[in-house]
């Protein structure tokens, strides 16, 4: 699979009810919108059990909303992995500029991670690693 | 135009060109369109209700009554304003039943001046250059 998501700014709805009464699934969906083309499309419908927590259920679809970001943060770190590696043809024989190029996508992440309230269990994490 | 957005096939489209908007307040002006469309409609044409559906990936239903979709396609700038029979489950399952289609596009054509009003007030032109019509297989799947 070389097909990259669908391009534009994903966003997710807010989490609904399928139905009143029971049993119902969480339904959200996902589109994107791209300022450069002016478009709003439909990417997904994304549908839980009922059954899961309603915050699990948020967490999940905040999680798929983010999906293309998160492949983005991927690829700058793989980048930045290729510039580390001497034989790469990106490699840059300096710590200074893949720690530089590295630091480039903190706001990002730490972003990303805050939406989850993720950042403070991944401190905790590298603090127990270190 | 070469880029016009699709439109559900044999729907009465207008086009409102959103292309002088700057890409960082595109997405409030498209929103704010959208309210107006909602609020314009629902003047003349008091038998819809605001919804919201997806028709295929970009037709975007923002008002169903008993026969019609009213909405909106945004791509290249260009945000298309249709209005077309609706083909949703429901609506399918009732014509199995009693030759709705029929009536609905007699009511179309006979809603076709009121909706051009309304387009007219939200500032919109009528009458597209032939243009891209989505599959109704596709939208329906």
């Amino acid at each position: 699979m070389n097909k990259p998501p669908t391009s534009g700014d994903w966003r997710a709805s807010a989490l609904c009810r399928s139905t009143a009464d029971w049993p119902f699934d969480w339904v959200a969906e996902i589109t994107t919108v791209d300022p450069a083309a002016r478009s709003h499309a439909f990417v997904a419908t994304i549908r839980q059990s009922g059954v899961r927590r309603f915050d699990e259920a948020l967490a999940n679809v905040r999680a798929m909303g983010r999906a293309p970001s998160m492949l983005g943060l991927l690829a700058s770190v793989a980048q930045v992995l290729d510039m580390s590696d001497p034989e790469h043809p990106a490699f840059a024989d300096s710590a200074a500029d893949c720690l530089d190029e590295l630091l480039r996508h903190e706001e990002v992440l730490r972003a990303l991670l805050a939406d989850f309230a993720l950042g403070a269990n991944v401190s905790a994490l590298t603090l127990a690693q270190s | 135009m070469a880029d016009i957005p699709s439109s559900p096939d044999g729907a009465q489209v207008v086009l409102r060109d959103l292309r002088a908007i700057a890409p960082d307040a595109w997405f409030t002006a498209y929103t704010g369109f959208v309210a107006e469309i909602r609020r314009e409609v629902r003047r003349d044409m008091r038998s819809f209700d605001p919804i919201h559906r997806w028709r295929g990936c970009a037709g975007r239903v923002l008002l169903r009554n008993p026969y019609a979709d009213i909405g909106i396609t945004a791509d290249h700038g260009l945000a298309v304003v249709w209005i077309g029979e609706r083909i949703d489950r429901d609506y399918r399952i009732r014509c199995e039943w009693t030759d709705v289609s029929a009536a609905a596009q007699r009511w179309l054509a006979g809603i076709a001046p009121a909706f051009d009003a309304v387009a007219a007030r939200l500032g919109c032109t009528p009458g597209l250059p032939d243009q891209p019509r989505e599959l109704r297989w596709l939208e329906a799947a």
